[in-house]
């Protein structure tokens, strides 16, 4: 990745058009009383997916599972934007911006213990992490490398950056997050360098940083 | 709960304007707005704990429990405080001040007071004690933001040098339900903190 177009306000327009369009495509009918509310949210999407098409020059951004979800392959196989809740709960709703740091397909390395507490729940049940670290060392070293870039992306960067497990894909995905309402331009150019700086960091600590395959 | 939360709302709203009053123009109408959004959520944590004794703090948007925790506060933030950018309802608890904890932890003072995005990461591979503390701390708010789906930050004051564990809930679009879910990613914080006989920061 890097950062190497400026925005002109009149091509983000007409991208931000194409996506919404591409979305609405995606998702299909919709129902009248359905229509406002999704209208918003998915034009909030294309923004911020726009945004991420002109920063990196995208040609190949696609939309898909029914338009919450823009990829952008050529940049980043495993990067994509998504409407989503903040981690997994229901509530209110974010534009996040994603990318896989460890997955089990696309990582350089399996990292045994990383899978086991992805798959272990870690939502859900109590983790003893002192008997997790002591049985698991270089799995908790990189979990804790992961949580202390994402808390400092947080504080840098004036964005929450969150570590959300994919217990199906076995992945850890890292994620910006943006309120659906009130964000601007400027607010998402900030979740992108937030994303950009925790992978540069990441990389920088050795850790074994998913690539390739569908994010 | 003596009261529910839709009752305590609108004492909330009335003691907020009153507050900041007068409000005028445009500005006026957003800010109305913004109370009223601090409005619900605080009631949520007021009537979840019972509080009598809630206030305002005088011309700012931070509603304060101190018959609940005395360091317990709920205020509209851009999310780290710092960086302009949307505005979210933030649950608020200081969890290390030198002033406030009961014992003073160097090692972590250090660690802080050097700002988080200079040289952490370097300072965090020497390990030891701040190292262990921050380490704990982190994981406490992964788990409570995994569990109760509200991000759940660590705010750093270098100056302190303190730490403030905050649960954010955008300014639109969140339900009852989501400040409780906040509220109790701020208890499961604080109850992993003082299972590591974290020195938490109180009155």
């Amino acid at each position: 990745m890097g950062i190497g177009r400026e925005l002109g306000g009149d091509e983000l327009k007409r991208l931000e058009e194409e996506v919404l369009n591409a979305i609405l495509g995606k998702y299909g009918p919709v129902r009248d009383e359905d229509r406002e509310d999704l209208l918003k949210e998915f034009s909030r999407l294309a923004r911020v997916a726009a945004i991420v098409i002109a920063v990196y020059g995208s040609e190949e951004w696609f939309v898909k599972y029914g338009g919450f979800f823009v990829a952008f392959p050529d940049v980043d196989p495993v990067w994509w934007v998504d409407v989503d809740w903040a981690a997994r709960r229901p509530g209110p709703g974010y534009v996040c911006l994603n990318r896989w740091i460890y997955g089990a397909r696309v990582s350089p390395k399996r990292i045994d213990g990383i899978e086991r507490l992805i798959s272990g729940g870690l939502d859900s049940e109590r983790l003893d992490w002192r008997e997790f670290s002591s049985s698991h060392q270089e799995a908790a070293e990189l979990v804790q490398t992961a949580l202390l870039t994402a808390w400092r992306a947080t504080l840098k960067f004036g964005v929450p950056v969150l570590l959300v497990p994919d217990e199906e894909e076995l992945a850890l995905n890292c994620r910006a997050v943006l309120p659906l309402r009130d964000f601007r331009d400027e607010d998402v150019m900030r979740a992108l360098e937030a994303m950009e700086w925790s992978m540069g960091e990441l990389m920088e600590a050795g850790f074994p940083l998913a690539r390739g395959g569908e994010g | 709960m003596d009261r529910s939360p839709s009752q305590v709302e609108g004492a909330v709203l009335s003691a907020l304007l009153s507050d900041r009053f007068p409000l005028g123009g445009v500005d006026g109408k957003d800010l109305i707005e913004e109370l009223e959004r601090l409005a619900k959520a605080a009631a949520v944590v007021i009537a979840r704990y019972g509080s009598k004794e809630w206030f305002i703090r005088q011309g700012r948007y931070v509603v304060t429990l101190p018959d609940v925790d005395p360091v317990w506060w709920v205020n509209v933030d851009w999310a780290t405080g710092d960086v302009p950018g949307p505005a979210y309802v933030c649950l608020n608890r200081p969890i290390y001040e030198p002033s406030l904890s009961p014992r003073r932890l160097e090692g972590l003072e250090r660690l802080i007071s050097g700002g988080p995005t200079a040289s952490l990461g370097r300072a965090m591979v020497g390990g030891g004690e701040g190292v262990e503390h921050l380490q704990g701390i982190l994981l406490a708010c992964w788990e409570a933001t995994l569990r109760s789906g509200v991000p759940t930050l660590l705010l750093v004051d270098e100056e302190g040098p303190s730490l403030t564990a905050r649960a954010v809930l955008p300014l639109h679009g969140f339900r009852e339900e989501d400040v409780t879910r906040a509220a109790e990613a701020m208890e499961l914080t604080l109850e992993r903190l003082n299972e590591m006989n974290f020195p938490l920061a109180r009155r």
